[in-house]
């Protein structure tokens, strides 16, 4: 069953999907992390920190509103600015970026607001500032923080897998062009396997990493 | 010395505080007393800040609240620490770093700190816990935790609210002991919010009571205690209820007295005037380190009179009903 199948091709597919994802990753950390502390800072506050709070709701929502497939084909032409093309691997990334970083800003903003009322009214007793609050209320939501970039990692893999549809490489390409396209059913088994595996194994290393890390419970 | 001068405040058009006064002295552990929502905790955080007025003034050692900059105030918050009923502790932190994140200071290195916060911690009595993590904690623990944290800035004043009332009360009292051996070794103030009466009693030196958006009594816990006028005495002693008194048709006399009587006053009289004296409730309290002893009597006999004279050049007596 597996003698003319071409590992070679699933390997660089399998690469490719790490490339794409972890370089998203890289910048969803810091972008998503960066609205999500702004959206929950300037959450109930007055005057102009209101209209920051307001504009970066209503523009995550947008982002997280568009579907992937036609997010990618929308900035085209954008992507082509910066990368210089509209196909292979890191053509994708700028979709894959705009795309998870509201998802994973949510997130963020979801986490700290779990922080109970009583321990920023506590720290701003004790006279803290809001920069001096910062780290100690992102080690108070550092299980959600983790929790949440492996939620975005696993939905990562599932977008690099559309992008593949469209011209970028990764296992979704090779399960649409190998498996589809040529009819190989067992590329297309292999394909998704190695998906499975892949999400798997990012989500095993996140659950152990979180559960060594809350204190919590 | 906290000063609070005609401070108001009100949520939603809801008058909490209306032209409020209210002093407390240096060293004392002051007690504020009142019904749940008669704004005890609003008006114990407006003096670290976390709550505005909208009007009056909030002095501390003379210095107006209402009046410091976000920076002032934040300096001042040093010398005004606070606890809270439910700790506050960190999850994600161990016990040393939450005693370590109340420091605020420059001036003492990261070893001076950590000794200062290991030494705060033997004094709470959590010697060797500095590595366990908060939810290892029971919950008097976990509110030694918060005393000791309170204490990194060495502040003047300490502001507890309803510190003890989500703990046992054996557990409660080891807190409340805690305060008044850190009250007498550090001179510290403390303003002791609770709807707690025995807390109340057992550990303020003077104490008020908040009712109707104001504060209606105030004074010397011991001298409210015995004054058969206030309200203040009426919530430390007589905790029954007056249904009982129904039936009873002779006048029925309320009895202080202070600290023990060593010798059988209630016999001594009841034989000297030839009356009867029915005890119909008695309790003794002990009400900042001294014993306040509390009668409902009746007296019944021909020298009835006579024998209530005698009483009240002894111990204190008033007509109840």
């Amino acid at each position: 069953m597996f003698d003319n199948v071409r590992f070679d091709l699933l390997q660089d597919a399998l690469i490719d999907t790490i490339y794409m994802t972890f370089v998203t990753l890289i910048f969803v950390l810091v972008f998503g992390f960066l609205i999500g502390y702004v959206l929950y800072l300037t959450e109930s506050k007055k005057g102009i920190l209101k209209v920051v709070h307001q504009l970066l709701v209503f523009l995550t929502n947008i982002a997280r509103s568009i579907p992937f497939l036609i997010l990618m084909i929308l900035i085209m032409p954008l992507t082509k600015q910066i990368i210089g093309t509209i196909l292979g691997s890191s053509a994708a990334i700028p979709a894959l970026v705009i795309s998870a970083t509201p998802f994973y800003a949510r997130l963020v903003y979801q986490s700290l607001r779990e922080i109970p009322k009583s321990i920023i009214e506590m720290l701003e007793s004790l006279g803290k500032t809001t920069t001096q609050m910062t780290p100690i209320l992102l080690k108070e939501s550092l299980p959600g923080l983790i929790s949440g970039l492996v939620i975005t990692s696993v939905t990562l893999i599932g977008f690099t897998s559309i992008s593949g549809v469209i011209g970028a490489g990764g296992l979704g390409h090779l399960a649409y062009q190998s498996g589809f396209v040529k009819n190989d059913q067992t590329m297309i088994l292999l394909s998704t396997l190695t998906v499975l595996a892949l999400v798997f194994l990012i989500q095993g290393i996140g659950d152990f990493v979180v559960k060594k890390i809350d204190k919590r419970i | 010395m906290i000063q609070l001068l005609n401070v108001s405040k009100k949520y939603d058009d809801i008058k909490i505080l209306e032209n409020l006064n209210l002093s407390v002295d240096t060293g004392t552990i002051y007690g504020i007393l009142g019904r749940s929502g008669a704004g005890k905790s609003s008006l114990i955080r407006m003096l670290n800040g976390l709550v505005k007025p909208d009007s009056g003034q909030i002095l501390i050692d003379n210095q107006d609240l209402t009046t410091l900059t976000t920076l002032e105030l934040r300096k001042m918050r040093k010398r005004v620490s606070m606890i809270f009923q439910q700790f506050n502790l960190l999850y994600q932190q161990d016990v040393l770093t939450n005693v370590l994140i109340g420091y605020q200071g420059k001036d003492l290195s990261k070893i001076e700190k950590q000794q200062k916060a290991i030494n705060l911690l033997k004094l709470v009595g959590l010697e060797g816990f500095e590595n366990r993590y908060p939810k290892t904690l029971s919950g008097g623990q976990m509110q030694r935790v918060a005393i000791a944290r309170a204490l990194m800035n060495e502040p003047d004043y300490l502001l507890c609210d309803e510190i003890t009332s989500s703990l046992d009360q054996e557990t409660a009292y080891q807190i409340l002991d805690l305060l008044k051996q850190i009250n007498q070794q550090m001179n510290l103030t403390i303003l002791f919010v609770s709807h707690d009466i025995d807390a109340v009693k057992y550990i303020c030196s003077d104490v008020c009571v908040i009712e109707d958006k104001h504060v209606i009594e105030s004074g010397k816990t011991i001298d409210l205690a015995l004054n058969h006028q206030s309200s203040v005495s009426k919530r430390f002693l007589n905790h029954f209820h007056d249904r009982f008194l129904d039936k009873v048709t002779e006048d029925v006399y309320e009895v202080y007295f202070l600290n023990e009587i060593n010798y059988p006053l209630i016999s001594q009289v009841s034989k000297k005037h030839l009356v009867d004296i029915s005890i119909l409730y008695a309790k003794i309290s002990e009400i900042n380190h001294q014993s306040v002893g509390y009668l409902l009597i009746t007296v019944s006999g021909r020298h009835k009179l006579e024998a209530i004279a005698d009483l009240k050049a002894k111990v204190s007596v008033n007509l109840y009903v």
